[in-house]
């Protein structure tokens, strides 16, 4: 079944001010079911009115030109200490990354000069030719045994006054995925499939199993009914599993190889991430987006991604690759 | 939906009341108190699933700030309920900005941030109950503006109009992120759904 059978039981309608058109995607049923909860305690509502009808009085007696009653200092709510005592320490692991580097990973031309942000801009250099370089840089790396895979990202988002928000979580070898809270405790959150690769989800042991043959992998990529074009499908799927993947170094080389194939990337020179990473950026124009990805040019490690809007710049979202890493242990 | 389920009628009735009553509670203020008999079940709903420890406090905090704030109401650019939920919206905003100001310099807070971040309350929740990962990583992935459109209309049961009223933006530019989000949404969910097919059936549908 395919997401677009499912709008089949959809009646058209000309009015798309309803809930139910915009809730019309897999897995909507169980999201709605997430948002049940049990109606307040009376208790708590008749808090809520007694404070209210404290101030209501307080407002009609006072335009009544009476003396003022109990002040409202008495009834305003109380607050509880909140989260208090969180002890969230990111651990930094040994990086299958560092040890590329380490090992003389390809030099890119243009960066080789110093790796800081102030580096020559590397204008001449196309960005199938830059990707093609990461290609190399990437399968360099050594390839790891280690039981857990760590992914942590932080999410950033244009809204008014939301805070970027951290994820981080293990995955080990049979597919099971453990998410650190921010008080550091930690929970099992799933098992099996983590990964979209075209209409399949895959796990670890089956990103091993990839084609490594940039034509093959990339006519697995997209998915098959991508509403976004099969070059989007293919660029966010590639650039998804580059950022938050066990993908093997074979994978990641193949996986820059597709992206290298895709039309319409331009480098824009050294760029750094929110976290102040140096790197190498590019930038792809989709239909409705304009995606900028920093990439580490001595380690092939994608840093960071972010969509803006073409015309005014306008930023809709950042996804910062902070770990993308083999680990020993959970923590 | 344990919920009572709004019919399109008794919506309008209601909408047309609740505006009349918090217009009307600008020169008499009695007039706001049916409000909260009628609206604290979806308002607490709506700080539960966001703030699960707080909200019955929150629950106070907001209608002191709506009734407070009453006189900006205008009924030319929303429903009451739209409204309300805007100002829950802010109540939850000040309470998110308060632990992050409580918490002292250089703490795993304060540096983190985290707990200043709704969507981690909202994956929390859906982690609790066990959701897909393919769709809280979905969720996750989508941009925070699509993110509480699609949970304001999927959970509180706003229309879009509603919805963008809430979150401050023109209707129109909430209907096409919601669509962008939808699009995103079944993209990414639709390999899962494949996938699980896939691998019940042994064939692809």
């Amino acid at each position: 079944m395919t997401a677009r059978s499912h709008t089949s039981h959809t009646s058209h309608t000309v009015n798309t001010d309803h809930a139910k058109d915009h809730l019309d995607f897999p897995g909507a049923e169980a999201l709605m079911a997430v948002g049940r909860v049990e109606p307040p305690n009376a208790e708590t509502v008749a808090a809520a009115q007694a404070v209210l009808r404290a101030a209501i009085e307080r407002d009609t007696e006072a335009a009544a030109h009476t003396p003022a009653a109990d002040t409202p200092s008495a009834v305003r709510p109380r607050r509880r200490a909140g989260l208090a005592g969180l002890s969230f320490r990111p651990r930094v692991v040994v990086t299958a990354l560092a040890a590329a580097v380490a090992a003389g990973a390809v030099a890119y031309p243009g960066l080789t000069a110093t790796d800081s942000a102030s580096s020559q801009p590397p204008r001449a250099a196309s960005a199938k030719a830059f990707l093609n370089d990461m290609a190399q840089v990437a399968a360099s790396a050594p390839a790891t045994e280690a039981p857990y895979w760590k992914t942590t990202l932080n999410l950033t988002v244009p809204a008014d006054g939301e805070k970027e928000s951290t994820h981080t979580r293990y995955l080990d070898r049979k597919g099971k995925s453990t998410e650190v809270n921010p008080d550091g405790s930690t929970k099992v959150v799933s098992t099996g499939a983590a990964y979209a690769v075209g209409d399949r989800a895959l796990d670890w042991n089956q990103l091993d199993e990839l084609p490594t043959d940039p034509k093959a992998l990339a006519a697995l990529l997209p998915f098959s009914n991508s509403t976004d074009g099969k070059a989007k499908s293919t660029f966010d799927n590639a650039t998804a599993l580059l950022g938050e993947s066990p993908a093997g170094p074979d994978l990641r080389a193949a996986l820059y190889r597709v992206l290298a194939d895709l039309p319409g990337a331009k480098v824009t020179g050294p760029a750094k991430d929110v976290t102040g990473r140096t790197g190498t950026a590019l930038e792809w124009e989709a239909r409705s987006v304009t995606i900028r990805l920093i990439v580490n040019p001595k380690t092939g490690d994608l840093l960071e991604e972010t969509e803006t809007a073409p015309g005014t710049g306008a930023l809709q979202a950042r996804y910062t690759y902070l770990t993308n890493a083999p680990a020993d242990r959970i923590g | 939906m344990t919920r009572e389920v709004r019919t399109d009628a008794a919506a309008d009735r209601h909408t047309g009341r609740d505006d009349e009553l918090l217009l009307r509670s600008k020169q008499d203020p009695t007039a706001f108190e049916p409000l909260v008999a009628r609206h604290s079940a979806a308002l607490h709903g709506y700080l539960v699933r966001r703030a699960p420890d707080a909200a019955d406090d929150l629950l106070s905090e907001l209608w002191l700030r709506a009734y407070a704030g009453r006189h900006g109401f205008d009924a030319a650019r929303g429903t009451a309920r739209a409204w309300l939920f805007g100002v829950a919206r802010h109540v939850l905003a000040a309470h998110w900005r308060r632990l992050e100001t409580e918490a002292p310099p250089g703490s795993a807070r304060f540096t983190e941030g985290i707990v200043s971040d709704p969507w981690h309350a909202v994956d929390q929740r859906l982690d609790a109950a066990a959701v897909s990962p393919v769709l809280r990583h979905a969720l996750a992935k989508l941009p925070a503006v699509e993110r509480e459109l699609m949970l304001l209309i999927a959970w509180e049961q706003l229309t879009p109009t509603e919805a963008a009223s809430v979150v401050g933006i023109r209707p129109g530019t909430a209907r096409s992120r919601l669509h962008r989000a939808r699009t995103r949404l079944r993209e990414r969910l639709g390999a899962l759904v494949s996938s699980t097919q896939t691998s019940k059936t042994g064939e692809s549908a």
